[in-house]
């Protein structure tokens, strides 16, 4: 059967597209890595400098001082880790409350999954303008009410709220995912459990959550690579700030870019947030791939 | 489904070709059109309502969008230095616009000019502009921008709060007399704060107000061998200043305020004294505000350095060399009439109170008697006349600007300097710290920037 | 009278605590519910009121339109809602025209190299993991370049770009289930590639491609990296427009809350109608994956 042209005509044309668009730009900025670009500059010409752009990220002068790129590499570490955390418990603790046969569970899920389809600028804007402020916001003036002062979170505690946030716009999906799986644990073993007299904490935790194992995977995995990428909510919530205290690796190669205008070390920074990504993922693949191989 | 889905498609195909408009889109026919971002403070905001209305000219569409100013300011700085042409009229302050015309990022206006009818010319009156604004747009007297609105900075205080507290503004203070009096109206138990200024990070938010103070208090940021001047006593002076005034006596969300909230919250009447431009006291001064009428100004204040210590500031408007003829001329146009005189009279139709008014771009704007009237008409004229930006600093300095430094890195410098501020505001570090890493990152900017030898 | 209740009686205990155990987890979940998605919830209310009620948290208003009659009559607001619309629609029609033919042959086409297959769908599946920081410092210099900012066109390929591999990723296992003896008797019936494709795989997976759809077409509304940075005025979308109320002059929040609303609702009309398709294809496209 002569039909291997057709078949990569089938192929081509998505992975010209996809290539063109992801890859081949991502090999310019590698490039781009090793210039003096300024864009400001134009005065300066652009030269070849080798790793002299990765070297001022990652070069410590006066140890223990920790130079910014560490401590943005440090914020970005624990955003992530602490949203992909709150979003697995209660995500899965959410899962659980709804899988229950009672009345109208449907309309109850279907409010829950709403924040993962709102976009991420618009419940940012809601959030910081409606809810956390200190005046005007339910934060408030429900702290107002109980007595307590109440702490502008934006510029006292922005880690928390940024994952606090994720999580609340995250943990939808992470319970969709979940859910699928523990309703796709067969009927007879859910009953043979109650026959059992199984009290509820050991049939949740002991024999249905090993169960979804591969759904809390997939959500983890693509709950990470979602979340590392999130820009929007950072920059209209607490834009990195207050000065640089919630920057996370992406946003600040869009600071890099286009506030600082330097190019050169822009892609650096770009290159070295993909090879940790990657990084990041393969470790947690490998780890959850242990975990699901023991049971 | 198929069929549903192919409609769908085909709808939004023949929605895309349909023209439609975008944002405030003017006159009809389109053959032209120019694109324009504004900053979002209350001036430019009345000059996108009023184009919407009252700009018509055969064949030319404006469209104008309105930013936020740190979004603005790294869209046209990113645009202008690629040689983009989203953008055909730029729209910034004297900080881009010497770079920028040295670049070849601003087109020359004289060949416009002297296309220009006498008639034209006479009407526009180029005379009648304040020539420090023009000045700080041009290159060898070669304008490249025309200044839009100028500002500089004052205090502006509650009359009705320092009556009540039996206290007096002095019409030169000192930063230690504004603190003290600051303290003495912060009534937190009344919600009622002392002193609001702009806490938000940014060169051209908390930097503007912070880098005056700087200098007042005699410090400056490098010495003329571009070493960094940072860890001096008179700088950490300020940066304590800084941070008391905002502690002690400020709002509380105090890293989250813009300009726009410190507005807010002057407006409300709850508030006491305010640093900040002197383009701010028209809102303050208009119909929606509780404290019209029973405001007061006085000049910036100053400590070491007795006086230049406000800023200098305008919005200009600029060609982007890149578009086209058809559009460079057009955007000449548009700009010649939301500088001129007639724009002037057209705002303050729209607002007697001078609230859209564009100040400091011309004189003839205060001999007008609904604006002359104004009762900080008077001060910011004096305080523009009286500013120089070429020499900002009581020692000398081999940079000009006076609430910046006007090197290109220091728009991001300038941008972490003031993180580091917030830090040290909120306390997340000390202010040996603070002090350490902005002396450390400009001594870096100078090294790499080939100014330190 | 003896102690031991009746059968009758022993029932009727049974009943109450189940009811009073059905009664209670349905409050609880109702309550999680609610209290979860109200900050939307208040949202959607607060585009009832007018500029003086929206200032301070209240629940509790007389209604009007005035809000949403003066959003909706602002050309420009039409302006974001005309682009979000054209990259959905277009973006998605593209993506799932470029993305199902070639986890098809992915699937059932015949390489030269063996393992080729393999190795092209690992390929795709690694681009989702690219950060689109990674890339926008070349794709805003081609886009000024070749002027692609003012038309909706460029981002529209950069959206292809970055959305077709989920389309491909999430059809593969849907392609996985169907038996490739089927394919192989309409080859020998004399069906060609394309013929197999449209006639026979398309219909079979039809939920794959529906879900694979609809999420494409919500991450493409909700996008807001790429056109932030590669849009102008008049091709900015909907989350763009959304970022600019963050340093909003004095608060108009019942004017943000029904601009949001306006924004926000079809991507969650569309996810709420579709989330039954959507959990199918995820976790059968996702968990065999």
């Amino acid at each position: 059967m002569k039909r291997t042209s057709h078949d990569w005509a089938f192929v081509l044309p998505a992975i010209v597209v996809v290539a063109v668009m992801t890859q081949v730009p991502f090999i310019l900025t590698i490039v781009y890595s090793a210039l003096r670009w300024n864009l400001a500059r134009p005065d300066m010409p652009i030269i070849f400098s080798g790793l002299s752009n990765y070297i001022y990220f990652l070069r410590i002068p006066n140890f223990p001082e920790l130079p910014e790129f560490y401590t943005t590499l440090i914020q970005t570490i624990v955003i992530t880790i602490s949203s992909l955390t709150v979003c697995t418990v209660f995500g899965f603790l959410f899962s659980v409350l709804l899988d229950n046969k009672i009345p109208g569970v449907n309309i109850a899920r279907t409010l829950m999954l709403g924040p993962f389809f709102v976009m991420s600028t618009a419940s940012g804007v809601i959030w910081k303008t409606t809810i956390f402020n200190t005046t005007f916001g339910w934060y408030g003036v429900i702290m107002k009410a109980l007595g307590f002062v109440p702490v502008d979170l934006l510029s006292y505690h922005p880690i928390p709220v940024i994952v606090a946030l994720f999580s609340w716009q995250w943990i939808p999906f992470f319970v969709l995912v979940m859910l699928a799986g523990l309703q796709g644990i067969p009927m007879d073993l859910v009953d043979s459990m109650k026959i059992d007299g199984t009290n509820w904490v050991q049939s949740t935790f002991f024999v249905k959550l090993p169960m979804i194992g591969n759904h809390m995977r997939v959500a983890i995995m693509l709950g990470l690579i979602f979340i590392i990428k999130e820009f929007g909510l950072i920059l209209v919530t607490t834009a990195g700030g207050p000065g640089t205290r919630s920057y996370t690796l992406p946003y600040e190669v869009y600071m890099e870019v286009f506030n600082a205008s330097n190019v050169g070390r822009a892609a650096a920074l770009a290159t070295m947030t993909v090879v940790l990504t990657l990084l990041v993922v393969n470790i947690l693949y490998r780890s959850i791939q242990k975990r699901s191989s023991a049971y | 489904m198929w069929a549903l889905a192919m409609c769908l498609v085909l709808a939004a195909g023949s929605f895309a070709f349909a023209g439609g408009s975008s944002e405030g889109a003017t006159s009809s026919g389109g053959a032209v059109t120019v694109n324009m971002a504004l900053p979002n403070n209350p001036i430019s905001q009345a000059l996108a309502k009023i184009a919407a209305e009252k700009y018509k000219v055969e064949g030319v569409t404006v469209n104008v969008a309105v930013l936020p100013e740190n979004d603005l300011r790294q869209r046209l700085t990113t645009e202008a230095s690629t040689g983009g042409t989203t953008y055909d009229i730029f729209v910034f302050g004297p900080y881009e616009a010497q770079t920028w015309a040295k670049n070849g990022w601003l087109a020359n206006m004289e060949p416009y000019f002297k296309s220009l009818s006498a008639d034209r010319l006479a009407w526009y009156d180029r005379a009648d502009q304040i020539q420090g604004m023009v000045q700080s747009l041009a290159i060898n007297g070669q304008s490249y921008a025309m200044p839009f609105y100028g500002e500089s900075s004052f205090i502006m205080y509650n009359k009705a709060l320092f009556e009540a507290k039996g206290l007096t503004m002095p019409e030169h203070p000192t930063w230690d007399q504004i603190y003290d009096l600051a303290k003495k109206i912060n009534d937190p138990a009344n919600g009622i704060v002392g002193m609001t200024m702009r806490g938000a990070p940014g060169w051209g938010m908390s930097g503007a107000p912070f880098v005056t103070m700087v200098n007042a208090f005699g410090g400056r940021f490098y010495d003329m061998q571009w070493k960094a001047t940072v860890d001096t006593p008179e700088q950490r002076a300020a940066w304590q200043m800084y941070k008391n005034i905002l502690r002690n006596a400020g709002q509380k969300d105090i890293l989250s305020y813009t300009y726009n909230e410190c507005i807010a919250l002057m407006k409300s009447g709850k508030c006491g004294i305010y640093y900040d431009a002197t383009s701010i006291a028209p809102p303050l001064e208009a119909s929606d505000s509780a404290i019209r009428g029973k405001v007061g100004y006085a000049f910036a204040p100053h400590e070491k350095l007795e006086t230049n210590t406000a800023w200098l500031w305008n919005w200009a408007m600029g060609l982007n060399p890149k578009s086209t003829d058809a559009k460079k001329k057009a955007a000449f146009d548009f700009i010649l009439w939301s500088t001129s005189k007639d724009y002037i009279k057209m705002s303050l139709e729209l607002d007697p109170s001078g609230a859209s008014t564009p100040p400091g771009s011309r004189s003839s704007t205060y001999t007008l008697p609904a604006y002359s009237s104004v009762p900080y008409a008077a001060l910011t004229l004096k305080t523009l006349q009286s500013m120089d930006f070429t020499h900002p600093t009581l020692q000398p300095v081999p940079y000009v600007g006076l609430q910046y430094i006007a090197i290109p890195e220091f728009a991001d410098a300038g941008t972490k300097m003031t993180q580091f501020l917030a830090d040290y505001v909120v306390d997340k570090i000390s202010l040996n710290d603070a002090i350490k890493q902005t002396n450390d990152l400009f001594n870096q900017v100078a090294k790499d920037g080939g100014y330190q030898k | 009278m003896s102690n031991a209740r009746t059968l009758k009686q022993v029932q009727g205990a049974i009943q109450r605590r189940k009811f009073l155990r059905v009664g209670s987890t349905t409050a609880v979940v109702y309550l999680v519910a609610i209290i979860y998605f109200s900050p939307i919830l208040y949202m959607f209310l607060s585009g009832f009121k007018t500029e003086f009620q929206a200032v301070s948290p209240r629940l509790f208003f007389i209604p009007t339109l005035k809000t949403f009659i003066r959003v909706l009559s602002d050309p420009s607001m039409w302006g974001y809602v005309r682009n979000s619309v054209l990259q959905v629609v277009l973006g998605t029609a593209i993506c799932l025209a470029l993305g199902i033919p070639a986890a098809f042959a992915l699937i059932f086409g015949k390489f030269k190299k063996k393992g080729t297959s393999d190795k092209i769908y690992l390929w795709f599946i690694t681009t989702i993991l690219l950060p689109p920081v990674a890339v926008i410092i070349p794709l805003y210099t081609w886009f000024q370049a070749f002027n692609l900012i003012k038309t909706p066109f460029g981002l529209l390929i950069a959206y292809i770009g970055f959305h077709t591999p989920i389309v491909v990723w999430m059809l593969h296992s849907f392609f996985e289930d169907v038996p490739i003896e089927i394919m192989e008797a309409s080859g020998i019936d004399g069906c060609n590639r394309l013929q197999q494709l449209v006639l026979i795989a398309i219909p079979l997976v039809r939920t794959g491609i529906v879900s694979a759809g609809l999420l494409v077409a919500v991450f493409i509304w909700n996008e807001f990296f790429l056109a932030f940075n590669l849009t102008g005025i008049t091709t900015a979308t909907l989350p763009v427009y959304m970022a600019r109320f963050r340093e909003q002059q004095g608060m108009f929040v019942a004017q943000l809350s029904a601009s949001s609303t306006i924004a926000v609702l079809p991507a969650v009309i569309l996810g709420w109608m579709t989330q039954k398709s959507l959990v199918k294809g995820l976790t059968l496209g996702a968990v065999k994956g």
